[in-house]
C-alpha cells in the first residue's frame, strides 16, 4: 500500500509560521507476517527552515514495530512499538529515543524520549 | 495637567510592559505541537486530520515526550480520542485532542482541538481523504514577579491519497 499525505503543523494564529508537511509511505508485504514500511518526510517553513527525514519500519504480524528515523537536520530516532492483544482489543505501548547532532552554530537541542500508551477498540 | 501627564506616562508604561511580555513569550524557541517521531511514524492522526486508519473503531492514545539532561523540565503531553466510521464508499473520523507543552518552569502552552476527516473511495484500490482540525492554544507565561497569558485560535488542514497495491 502507498499513501501520500499533505498537511500543516506549527504555531497557532491560523497559518502564520506554519510548517507544511509531506509524507510518502510505501508499505511492502514481505510475507504474511513481516512488513517493511518506507517513509519519506518533508517539512518546510522557509528557505532556511526545512527538514527531511527517512524512516524504515519493520512490522511483525502487526504486533511489533521496530523503526529507525534519519533526519537531515542531524540526529536519528529509534522507535519500538508493541501491540498487546486483549480479547478483541489491543493495548499499544510505544517508545522512541531521539538523538540530536546539530551544527555548532545552531542552538543546542538535547536528546528526547517519547512514551505512548494507547487502547484500540475494534 | 499633571494628572493627564501622569495618566499618559502610566498608560505608556503599561503598554510597553505588555509589549515586552508578549515578545518575551512568543520569541521563545518552542514549536507548538513539537515533533513527536513516534506519532509521525505510527500515530499520524495527531498531526494529519485527513488520515483515517482502516481497522479500529475507537482509539485512545496518551503521549508524553520529555527531554533529557538539563532540559528535563521541557515536556509535551497529549491525549487523543478517535472514533472511526466505515462505510462502503466513504469513511469518517472524529477526534478530540488535548495537549500541554511545558517550556521549563515559566511557560506552559495548553491546547484543545476537534478534528474531522473524510475519506472517499475513488475506486477499489484508490481513496482520497481530507480533514480539518480546529481548536485553541493558550500561552501562559508566569514568573514569580510577572505573568501574562493569551489564547490563539489554531487550525490544521490535511489531504491524503491512498493506493492499495496487490502484488
Amino acid at each position: 500500500m502507498s499513501s501520500l499525505q499533505v498537511f500543516n503543523t506549527g504555531q497557532p494564529s491560523f497559518f502564520l509560521k506554519r510548517y507544511y508537511n509531506v509524507i510518502l509511505v510505501n508499505e511492502l508485504d514481505l510475507n504474511h507476517k513481516w512488513k517493511l514500511k518506507n517513509q519519506f518526510f518533508g517539512r518546510y517553513l522557509s528557505r532556511d527552515k526545512y527538514e527531511m527525514k527517512y524512516a524504515l519500519l519493520a512490522s511483525f504480524d502487526q504486533l511489533i514495530d521496530l523503526g529507525f528515523v534519519l533526519r537531515t537536520k542531524g540526529g536519528f530516532s529509534l522507535l519500538a512499538t508493541i501491540m498487546l492483544p486483549m480479547k478483541e482489543n489491543k493495548l499499544n505501548l510505544s517508545f522512541a529515543y531521539n538523538t540530536n547532532y546539530v551544527r555548532p552554530q545552531s542552538y543546542y537541542i538535547p536528546n528526547s524520549m517519547e512514551l505512548v500508551l494507547g487502547i484500540i477498540l475494534d | 495637567m499633571h494628572k493627564v501627564y501622569y495618566f499618559l506616562e502610566k498608560l505608556i508604561f503599561i503598554s510597553v510592559s505588555y509589549l515586552y511580555l508578549f515578545v518575551s513569550a512568543v520569541a521563545q524557541v518552542n514549536s507548538y505541537i513539537p515533533d513527536s517521531y513516534n506519532y509521525f511514524s505510527q500515530n499520524i492522526t495527531l498531526y494529519n486530520p485527513s488520515y483515517i486508519s482502516s481497522a479500529e473503531s475507537y482509539k485512545f492514545m496518551l503521549n508524553h515526550k520529555f527531554l533529557s539532561g538539563q532540559f528535563k523540565d521541557i515536556s509535551y503531553t497529549n491525549f487523543t480520542a478517535a472514533k472511526n466510521i466505515y462505510k462502503d464508499k466513504n469513511s469518517m473520523a472524529f477526534r478530540a485532542i488535548v495537549g500541554k507543552e511545558q517550556e521549563g518552569p515559566y511557560i506552559s502552552i495548553p491546547s484543545v482541538s476537534l478534528s474531522y476527516g473524510y475519506e472517499l473511495k475513488l475506486s477499489r484500490n484508490v481513496s482520497f481523504s481530507s480533514g480539518v482540525t480546529l481548536g485553541a492554544t493558550g500561552v501562559y507565561f508566569a514568573t514569580p514577579s510577572l505573568s501574562s497569558s493569551f489564547i490563539l485560535p489554531d487550525g490544521v488542514l490535511g489531504l491524503g491519497l491512498k493506493v492499495k497495491k496487490h502484488l
